[in-house]
């Protein structure tokens, strides 16, 4: 493993996706430490604020296949997969890959699609592969879903279960630019869309190298530890009625190898597992009603166990 | 507990002190600050806290008990024994604090349905710092050294709480500063509250003319109503022999009146000197014949009149500072306990009062006429002292009727014509301001004396009581060169009194026994220790010796094996990191628990610090990160992190390099 080499590859992506996604650093760091480790990532943010054109521009830089699924009530899940097909001339059952088969995938306002479609997405996210009339269908090795929901609008939509936030590896939001990087894009898109212009920077083979190296960074006992004091507090704090599983721990490990590697380390660091820890863990955390409506929030817990669980120095 | 060492030990101390509990604080201070020295842990269960915490509850409510019953010390200073057992209790528990379900009813409940997913603790040691600090205030004891004392222990507890980064000299002459300005607010708060009070005292006396004042008697002579009379209990009476003849307690004499007032002309206080141990006084220079009386009495106050027989000659058992007697007999104490009980010996033969003087004969202008008239009917003036004493007797007991009535009379006649002339009927304080006025229109000299009658006697408490509704007012007339009780109200006038006092009465008596029992109980110690308060102690002692007996319930605690932890490895935990970490500790930025050392240097940072000096800090870090973090890292990083920061040390010790635009004038204070 060279940490180098990945350290590079990680820098120009990232340094290619900000010169279209100006002031958002932090997101794209998140963005690749989630793609890197080998998760998906749920965006929770206002339209317009950059989601498409994060993930369109993250594919171009890398090279990959983008493609887009706008979730609504009426998507069936065959919309997704991929439909079978009656061919006259040959009288066999064709296969028409849906969407899915893809390397990046964005399903923009997923919440709004019925739990059934929902369901075959997300199966699919986790199992890696799909199985149409039978017959199982591999997805792409590099296969990463940026799914998005909107925070405000909640009438028509059918909020994700429990049980599928927690297949997300990630969820954050991008949230507004300043007003100085705002005036910015301004002035980047009085012309044409500088996406249009954006080339690959890296190859298929680079991504395909920094995602094995992930696997390789170290994480000492003691880091490892910490990160399971840290999930399994919140299991133990009052107000929350379903705490993180040892799939949250598995993705906080994952995601901190992945921003160890973009620091160039070859070992996690307690700082990484803070910087990330309430992108992996709380989205997964179920808040008692009563507590949330005495304000509690879910981001609030895993904040204030970073502030009390004792960390390794 | 998270007190620093010794301050809950020593406010015990202070708190000893000031309310004079000292046999009590030492030992309590003494086992508290002892169990730190003691490694052995008790793991009391939640339960075991709940118990603790009723017995608490229950040394409060005996205390409450204690506080009606003897109606002297106020509660606030008995605090810390209430809250010792809890107290104690997490001294030497394995959890660092106490069951939220021993303070709280609510979570006890919660804690028995299940609710609580883990044991939640709470530290009290702080809490019970500021109780003990004001359970000595409570004491009340108006001295500089109080507030020394408790500016002291609150320095000491702040002085463990103080943030490094303030200069310890500044942070010093700012508690003093708050000293000093909390010391001369409550000087000039008190001076304050000293006018208000006294104005609220002189208005107030002059309204309502508070009485027992030896100089001056308010009369319900000339008011209209029912006279509404307490039963409550003022004095106990035990004669050793017989009780005085006219069993009458005198507690003042007056000799002039106008209009209701009764006043005592030139009644002069004259000190009387104790005898040698300081509790005994002589009233008169005569020698005390016969058995003496004991009286026990509530007295309230700085200065008390005491009730006492005609002819008072000795008085002891009466620790007060000072005694003063005046001409008409009356003895007043200064600083007397509140539960009195005194002996007094008396002549029965002779009083010590004042020689009479042409005050003792006179007549108000006003009544003058009325009373010459009634004189000349019962021809008191061809009458011997003896005869016209029988006569007044004759007079009033059959002629005239008792009455707690008041009614108002002729507008033209004053109340003592309308007495004598139209109603013939009213309370004693008529009886004896006409009695007097009829003795001198005979020419015998008379006073009128206030006090209570003896004449209810107690089987449950075996000896006399003395209500309020017997305080009672009569004539004391000079008869053969003696002053002599004269009571001129009917006989009668007690039984009448009775009937108005509440069927219930006997019940209120027996309360009335128990409180005084407790209350002799509590003062019979005196001057010394307050034994009951060890009573109170006791079954903490009890349980706590219970509980070192039962061997199976306590453990050895290993301080580092108390926190379950699983065991892994830390490399590195010496790294030469250490020096640097206590370094920046000092200045002021020591790292939180929860805090990587990456944060501690951004936060180091946000304090202003060089970036530069920050940078060169987080290069070391990073090497510390290594043989931290980095299983199977290279022995050679350790010897390059050593040279790192023992240059960085170097650095640092030769000059603040951390804040160098700043070094000159002062640190930054966050």
């Amino acid at each position: 493993m060279n940490v180098t080499d990945s350290q590079q590859i990680y820098q120009k992506i990232a340094a290619n996706i900000e010169s279209v996604m100006r002031g958002q650093s932090s997101a794209v760091r998140k963005l690749l430490a989630g793609f890197a480790a080998g998760g998906h990532v749920l965006l929770e943010d206002f339209p317009g604020t950059g989601k498409t054109t994060l993930a369109k521009a993250l594919s171009r830089s890398i090279d990959a296949e983008f493609k887009r699924i706008q979730f609504t009530p009426d998507l069936l899940p065959s919309d997704i997969l991929g439909v079978s097909i009656f061919d006259q001339s040959t009288h066999q059952f064709q296969f028409h890959e849906g969407p899915i088969f893809t390397h990046i995938l964005l399903a923009d306002e997923i919440n709004r699609a019925s739990p059934r479609t929902q369901s075959a997405l997300l199966e699919a996210m986790a199992e890696g592969q799909v199985s149409v009339d039978g017959t199982l269908h591999t997805l792409e090795e590099m296969f990463f879903v940026v799914a998005t929901q909107n925070p405000v609008e909640s009438a028509g939509t059918y909020p994700l279960p429990e049980a599928q936030m927690d297949r997300f590896a990630m969820m954050f939001s991008l949230g507004y630019v300043s007003a100085e990087e705002e005036m910015a894009i301004l002035d980047d898109q009085r012309t044409t869309h500088p996406l249009e212009n954006l080339d690959s920077c890296v190859s298929r083979k680079d991504v395909t190298q920094l995602r094995a190296d992930v696997q390789n960074v170290v994480l000492s006992d003691e880091i490892k530890q910490y990160v399971v004091d840290l999930v399994q507090a919140t299991r133990r704090t009052p107000g929350v009625a379903l705490g993180g599983s040892p799939r949250a721990s598995l993705a906080l490990m994952r995601v901190a190898k992945a921003l160890a590697l973009f620091d160039g380390l070859d070992f996690v660091s307690p700082d990484h597992i803070q910087e990330v820890a309430i992108e992996v863990v709380a989205h997964r955390l179920v808040i008692d009603p009563q507590a949330r409506f005495s304000g509690v929030t879910a981001d609030g817990i895993v904040e204030d166990l970073l502030k009390s669980v004792p960390v390794p120095h | 507990m998270n007190t620093p060492p010794l301050l809950i030990g020593a406010s015990l101390l202070f708190w000893g002190l000031q309310t004079g509990y000292l046999v009590v604080a030492i030992p309590m201070a003494l086992v508290l600050e002892g169990s730190r020295f003691i490694k052995r842990r008790w793991d009391f269960s939640p339960r075991d806290f709940h118990r603790i915490a009723d017995l608490c509850a229950l040394i409060f409510l005996g205390m409450f008990v204690l506080r009606f019953a003897a109606n002297t010390a106020s509660m606030g200073r008995w605090i810390p024994i209430g809250f010792f057992p809890l107290l104690l209790a997490q001294a030497l528990s394995t959890t660092s604090g106490v069951d939220l379900g021993a303070l709280f009813y609510t979570m006890r409940k919660r804690e028995k349905r299940g609710e609580l997913k883990e044991r939640r603790t709470a530290d009290v040691s702080w809490p019970a710092f500021v109780l003990i600090l004001i359970a000595a205030s409570a004491a009340n004891v108006r001295t500089p050294d109080f507030y020394t004392g408790l500016c002291v222990l609150s320095g000491w507890a702040l002085v463990s709480i103080r943030p490094k980064r303030f200069h310890p000299v500044l942070w010093g002459v700012l508690l003093l500063t708050v000293g000093g300005l909390g010391w001369t607010g409550q000087h000039h708060l008190r001076k304050l509250h000293l006018i208000i009070e006294q104005a609220a005292i002189d208005w107030y006396m002059e309204r309502m003319g508070l009485d027992r004042n030896p100089f001056r008697n308010v009369t319900a002579i000339g008011d209209v109503g029912k006279l509404k009379l307490s039963n409550r209990i003022v004095l106990r009476v035990r004669p050793e022999g017989d009780l005085p003849a006219s069993r009458l307690l005198r507690e003042a004499g007056y000799d002039l009146y106008s209009s209701g007032f009764w006043i005592a002309s030139d009644a002069k206080f004259r000190s009387l000197s104790p005898e040698e141990d300081g509790r005994s006084w002589r009233v008169s220079e005569d020698i005390a014949v016969g058995p003496p009386i004991h009286v026990t009495a509530r007295l309230n106050g700085e200065k008390s009149v005491l009730s006492l027989p005609m002819g008072a000659v000795f008085i002891d058992h009466l620790p007060v500072v000072r005694m003063e007697k005046n001409r008409f007999g009356t003895v007043r104490a200064h600083q007397v306990p509140t539960l009195a009980r005194y002996r007094v010996f008396f002549d029965r033969g002779r009083s010590h009062d004042g020689p009479p003087d042409r005050h003792d004969l006179e007549i108000p202008e006003r009544e003058a006429a009325a009373v010459q008239r009634v004189a000349k009917e019962l021809q008191l003036h061809a009458r011997s002292p003896g005869q016209v004493i029988a006569a007044l007797n004759e007079y009033f007991g059959n002629r005239f009727t008792y009455s707690l009535t008041l009614k108002a009379g002729r507008r033209d006649l004053t109340p003592i014509e309308d007495f004598l002339l139209q109603s013939r009927s009213g309370h004693c304080e008529l009886f004896a301001t006409a009695g007097v006025f009829l003795m001198r229109a005979s020419g015998v000299p008379a006073r009128y004396a206030t006090g209570y009658r003896i004449d209810e006697f107690s089987r449950l408490e075996g000896q006399y009581v003395v209500r309020a509704r017997h305080a009672h007012a009569w004539v004391t007339a000079y008869v053969d060169g003696q002053w002599h009780d004269v009571d001129v109200t009917p006989p009668g006038w007690l039984l009448q009194e009775k009937e108005a006092a509440p069927w219930l009465e006997p019940v209120y008596d027996v309360f009335r026994w128990i409180g005084f029992q407790f209350s002799k109980w509590r003062h019979s110690g005196d001057e010394g220790p307050p034994l009951y308060l060890l009573w109170l102690i006791l079954p903490l002692f009890l349980i706590l010796v219970w509980r070192i007996v039962s061997e199976k319930r306590s453990s050895r605690v290993n301080q580092a094996a108390s926190r379950r932890e699983l065991q892994v490895s830390k490399p590195g935990k010496d790294s030469p990191f250490a020096r640097i970490d206590v370094a920046l500790s000092q200045k002021g930025f020591q790292r939180r628990e929860w805090e990587t050392q990456q944060t501690r240097l951004r936060r180091l940072e946000h304090a202003g610090a060089d970036a530069k000096a920050t940078a060169r800090l987080e290069g070391i870090l990073l090497l510390h990160y290594h043989i931290r973090f980095r299983p199977n890292e290279d022995p050679n990083t350790t010897e390059e992190l050593s040279h790192a920061v023992d240059a960085w040390m170097t650095d640092y010790e030769s000059g603040d390099q951390l804040f160098p635009a700043v070094r000159e004038e002062q640190r930054p204070s966050d």
